[in-house]
């Protein structure tokens, strides 16, 4: 049994590569929806065309579709082929009744040579079956077959398509290519396929693959693995912003919808991914690419497999339908916690073109709830000396007081988590002890552990794990964190406030990072300046001013008592010179003292020292001869 | 004449509006579809985007000694080894010749994107690594608790980068990256929640992991010093259009928000990461004497100097003049003897006055303007300082008024007394003459 299961297995995972992922659902779709509404204001014909014929592949109302009939007539005079092929297209959609002239028909029909290249017979051809005129297929096909001679790329070969697809005949010469452009494909990360020159390029050679296939009436060179890959990189391009994206999206999109051949499916969970003894069924959807449901299918989940240990909970079980949509009961058969992969198959009776519909992926969690027991906390010696004192707790109480250790002891913290369902001892993938600092704010994490029996104990020694703390002592909050996946009730739980006391490092104090101080404010600096030198008072200064002043005085008043003269002075020039000049000097050293500089007095006194000079010795000279004749007469 | 032409075309394009530049390396194209909103957000804002898969072949940064891009986007978590001229030593020397770079990683990055991200100070977490918060995850998560929530509390206090709006919180889903804490040019712009940690999710816990709680960083941007930009997001899925449309709902009860703030805050962030937002420039700088207009040649101690300094901000492609209160201007002989802050006036000039220390020398008036955010602003003039002149002294000080009268009254006795002496008439001479 468990062998034939493990083959099934296998096999389920090989097919596993089938199977479109999403679909394009309502939210997708109304955003589709504004994007073209935006393109119907544009001015040019191939926005206006693809926005119309994208609303309409939404079976959107277009409002007033009169004014754009109108709007798209005056532009009618134009010449281009892609002009006219986007008016005809666009008309068409609307039922315009818009009409080429003659002239513009003839110039059209002209264009499809090989000469012009395949884009040109596309614009042509679309345009000319768009207004209701009718394709000569032998001549098309020629110049068509011709053309691709000259130039087979892909974009080419998906417009040939297009334009095969519209001709009646014999179109296997261009049927044919469709296998050489499919092995062109890209594949990317193994899931998707798509062609070199992204969503507008791939959705045009699908789209095209399928109608001309639809046109022969034989099933196209492409196989059910490719179309699922070729869906699966359609839907993940959801997302695409453009109008001209956003019509080949919903263009490609309705032709893998519905069409003769293949139609990929998507089965979806419809409910949370997650499933408990409150909730216990989940829901899958099951769609076609643009979520219309597929008709009568039934549902089978042929396996759930934990992914942990690749148990097999159920095979082969069918999902019962319920509003359009399929549920199951995955908690009936009694899985343990974790997350599963459930393979489901979808199967209509009267639809052979499903694809994708075998072995689809849905991972399931199942969630279960858990329980704290047994929770004690304490300290010890490090040394072990004394046996350990712990204090039991009960979630989510507190303990009362707070706890005090230092570093020569260990903190001890032990619990159990028991699975409320299965009543089993259980682990988690976060089982964390944290530890903030009241002040700094500061988080310290550890790690607790379970032991073979599954019990968690987590001790920390405060003198080993001092550095961790950065050696900051003070009052601490310690919490506990338990969390899981697959548990619905992740629990932060404050057990108690600590005192811790670390010993000071002895390599002195590790310097707390404060990387952030560059880009603060520095203080402000004001210089200090010199302090002047205490002076003596007024009073002292002044009195000896007086005393220095007093001989001067005293000399004054003595020559004036003793009746000193000036009689012998004689007015000559030469000892006024002498006495003004000499007085010029003393008042050039005043005024150096007030307010003239070294260079300048040195320059004055050079001008006052030289009359000086010469007055002084002719004076002396004078005054010398006058005393000889004196003592001459006597 | 057709090289000469290209060559031409070629030497315009990389003039013109070349801070625009920006070369976006992609996994795959896809990526470009997938994230459309926001290469269409840079595109709108002017960036002109140049998408190259990471390994193509021609991948070039510089040709002929000049940088083809000043921007780079990397977005190929995965890389193993880049096309082309592209390295680690490449992409190294293109940050330091003051190229921005934006890198977005995953749980699955690569080993190239981890030695580039060291460079700059940051660790990506190991490979298969995920930020995991059993707390704070989004009810839109696939049932790992890898979409977490991170709420805009973790966002670093600095409007220029992430932008002054208040916004809803925002999806992540990617690896942790750790900060180096001792590197204070390194920021940690968005940081889990204290319940979160980066670990592998399918596989038990044996080590501690590398990241947990509060270190563990969602977002991390550095400026370097010569002013490049790098920011570095350990989601890619964070720029997805995915996770810019999508509602944000902590799964364990929570307030419901339509609309993620990742959008709001990716655009400020790029804003930011490629000098849209927070560049500064130093414009005019004088100094003068109090009461003057003109600078002088030097100052003499213990006058008062005013200096003036013009800084700008770039907003939307042109300088404004910048608002702050908190510039200071230091006057540093080796130390600095000063340290004032500058008040803008109403002209928009910084300005400040004081007095010059009793202290002559060669000093420099330098601005060092350094805040989160804001590009580093350096401004450093050159001024001499000397001694007073002898003039300058004071030159009636009471407490000298004994010498300065000594000399006085000496230099009137001298003049005096040359007088009498040579001219006086003894009382004889006086009576000869007489008779």
């Amino acid at each position: 049994m468990r062998f034939t299961a493990l083959t099934f297995n296998i096999l389920l995972l090989c097919a596993s590569a089938l199977g479109i992922t999403s679909f394009l659902n309502s939210n997708d779709q109304s955003r589709f929806k504004d994007i073209l509404l935006s393109g119907l204001n544009s001015d040019d014909a191939g926005s206006l065309d693809y926005a119309i014929r994208g609303l309409t592949f939404l079976e959107y109302d277009i409002p007033n579709k009169n004014n754009l009939c109108q709007k798209l007539k005056t532009k009618l005079e134009s010449q281009t082929t892609e002009t006219l092929f986007h008016l005809g297209k666009a008309s068409a959609s609307l039922n315009c009744a818009l009409q080429l002239s003659n002239t513009q028909k003839e110039k059209l029909e002209t264009t499809i040579t090989a000469s012009n290249g395949v884009s040109e017979i596309f614009f042509a051809t679309g345009a000319l079956s768009s207004f209701g005129a009718t394709l000569d297929a032998p001549k098309v096909l020629k110049a068509l077959n011709a053309a691709l001679k000259k130039d087979d790329s892909i974009s080419s070969l998906g417009q040939a398509f297009q334009v095969a697809s519209l001709l009646d005949g014999d179109v296997s010469s261009v049927f044919g290519r469709i296998e050489d452009v499919v092995v062109q494909a890209d594949q990317i990360d193994g899931k998707m396929l798509q062609f070199e020159g992204g969503l507008s390029v791939t959705a045009l050679v699908i789209s095209g693959a399928y109608k001309l296939a639809n046109t022969v009436g034989q099933a196209s060179f492409i196989s059910k693995e490719q179309a699922n890959k070729f869906a699966e990189y359609f839907v993940s391009r959801k997302s695409v912003q453009t109008v001209k994206g956003v019509y080949y999206l919903l263009e490609v999109t309705s032709v893998l919808a519905d069409n003769a051949f293949h139609i990929p499916v998507a089965i979806t969970l419809a409910s949370k991914a997650a499933v408990s003894k409150s909730e216990p069924k989940f829901q899958v959807k099951v769609t076609n690419i643009l979520g219309k449901s597929l008709g009568s299918v039934t549902v089978i989940a042929d396996s759930a497999t934990r992914t942990l240990d690749d148990a097999v909970v159920l095979s082969q079980k069918q999902l019962t339908p319920k509003d359009g949509l399929f549920e199951l009961d995955l908690m009936s058969s009694n899985p343990g916690k974790g997350v599963y992969r459930v393979a489901l198959s979808a199967s209509s009776s009267d639809d052979t073109r499903l694809v994708g519909n075998v072995g689809a992926i849905v991972e399931v969690k199942v969630l279960t709830k858990i329980a704290i027991e047994e929770t004690e906390i304490g300290t010890a010696d490090s040394d072990q000396s004394t046996a350990a004192k712990l204090r039991k707790i009960s979630y989510p109480k507190k303990l009362d007081g707070s706890l005090e250790a230092d570093s020569h002891q260990k903190l001890i913290l032990k619990f159990l988590l028991r699975d409320t369902l299965t009543k089993e001892l259980v682990t988690v993938h976060q089982a964390f002890v944290r530890l903030t600092h009241r002040e700094s704010q500061q988080e310290i994490f550890f790690v607790a552990e379970p032991d073979v029996n599954d019990a968690y104990k987590f001790d920390l020694d405060l003198a080993t794990k001092a550095k961790d703390f950065l050696y900051l002592s003070g009052h601490y909050s310690m919490d506990l964190i338990i969390g899981d996946a697959v548990i619905e009730n992740p629990t932060v739980w404050q057990i108690a406030e600590l005192q811790l006391s670390f010993a000071t490092p002895s390599a002195g104090q590790p310097k707390s990072s404060k990387a952030s101080e560059m880009y603060q404010m520095k203080p402000e600096i004001k210089h200090m300046f010199r302090e002047p030198e205490k002076r003596p008072p007024g009073i002292v200064s002044n009195t000896f001013t007086l005393l220095a002043i007093l001989p001067f005085v005293i000399f004054i008043v003595l020559v004036s008592r003793l009746g000193v003269n000036f009689s012998s002075f004689s007015f000559s020039l030469s000892a006024l010179g002498f006495h003004l000049s000499i007085g010029g000097i003393f008042v050039l050293f005043v005024s150096f003292w007030l307010y003239l500089n070294m260079f300048q007095t040195l320059k004055l006194l050079v001008v006052i020292a030289i009359p000086a000079f010469v007055s002084g010795n002719y004076m002396l000279t004078q005054i010398a001869a006058k005393r000889r004749g004196a003592t001459k007469q006597n | 004449m057709a090289l000469i032409y290209s060559f031409l075309v070629l030497l315009l394009a990389s003039y013109i509006n070349a801070d625009k530049e920006t070369l976006v390396l992609l996994d795959n194209l896809a990526i470009r579809e997938t994230h459309s909103i926001f290469f269409k957000s840079l595109t709108d804002r002017g960036f002109s985007l140049i998408f190259k898969p990471v390994d193509d072949s021609n991948l070039v940064l510089a040709k002929y000694g000049q940088y083809l891009y000043k921007n780079l986007i990397i977005f190929s978590p995965s890389v193993e080894e880049f096309g082309g001229s592209l390295s680690v030593e490449a992409i190294t020397k293109f940050v330091d010749d003051g190229g921005n770079i934006l890198i977005a990683g995953s749980s699955n990055s690569g080993d190239v994107l981890r030695e580039i991200t060291a460079e700059c100070g940051f660790e990506v977490d190991e490979e298969g690594a995920t930020v995991i918060d059993h707390l704070n995850y989004d009810v839109l998560d696939q049932g790992k608790h890898t979409t977490i929530v991170a709420d805009t509390a973790n966002l670093i206090d600095a409007q220029m980068i992430v932008g002054s709006k208040k916004t809803a919180p925002f999806l992540y889903r990617g690896t942790g990256l750790i900060a180096d804490k001792e590197n204070p040019l390194v920021l940690e712009v968005l940081t889990a929640s204290s319940t979160a940690y980066s670990y592998k999710p399918d596989s038990p816990i044996e080590e501690y992991p590398h990241a947990v709680g509060k270190n563990t960083v969602l977002i991390a941007a550095l400026q370097a010093r010569n002013n490049a930009r790098v920011v570095v997001s350990g989601s890619l899925d964070f720029f997805s259009d995915e996770f810019f449309s999508s509602p944000v709902q902590k799964a364990l009860g929570g307030q419901k928000y339509p609309k993620s703030g990742n959008q709001d805050l990716s655009d400020s962030l790029t804003r930011w990461v490629f000098k849209e937002e927070g560049v500064l420039r130093v414009g005019k700088v004088s100094h003068h004497k109090a009461g003057e207009k003109d600078s002088p040649q030097y100052y003499t101690i213990m006058e008062n100097m005013v200096y003036e300094i013009e800084i700008e901000k770039l907003e939307k492609d042109k300088w404004v003049p910048f608002d702050a209160k908190d510039i200071q201007l230091e006057f540093v002989r080796i130390d600095p003897f000063v340290r004032t802050v500058l008040t803008r006036g109403a002209d928009g000039v910084f300005r400040t006055e004081f007095k010059i220390p009793d202290v002559y020398g060669v000093y420099q008036l330098k601005v060092d303007y350094t805040r989160v955010g804001y590009t580093f602003l350096n401004s450093a003039t050159q001024v001499s300082v000397r001694p007073l002149e002898h003039t300058q002294y004071e030159r009636f000080i009471v407490s000298a008024y004994p010498y300065y009268a000594s000399a006085f009254s000496m230099m009137g006795g001298v003049f005096v007394f040359s007088i009498l002496f040579l001219h006086y008439r003894t009382n004889e001479e006086v009576k000869k003459k007489s008779e």
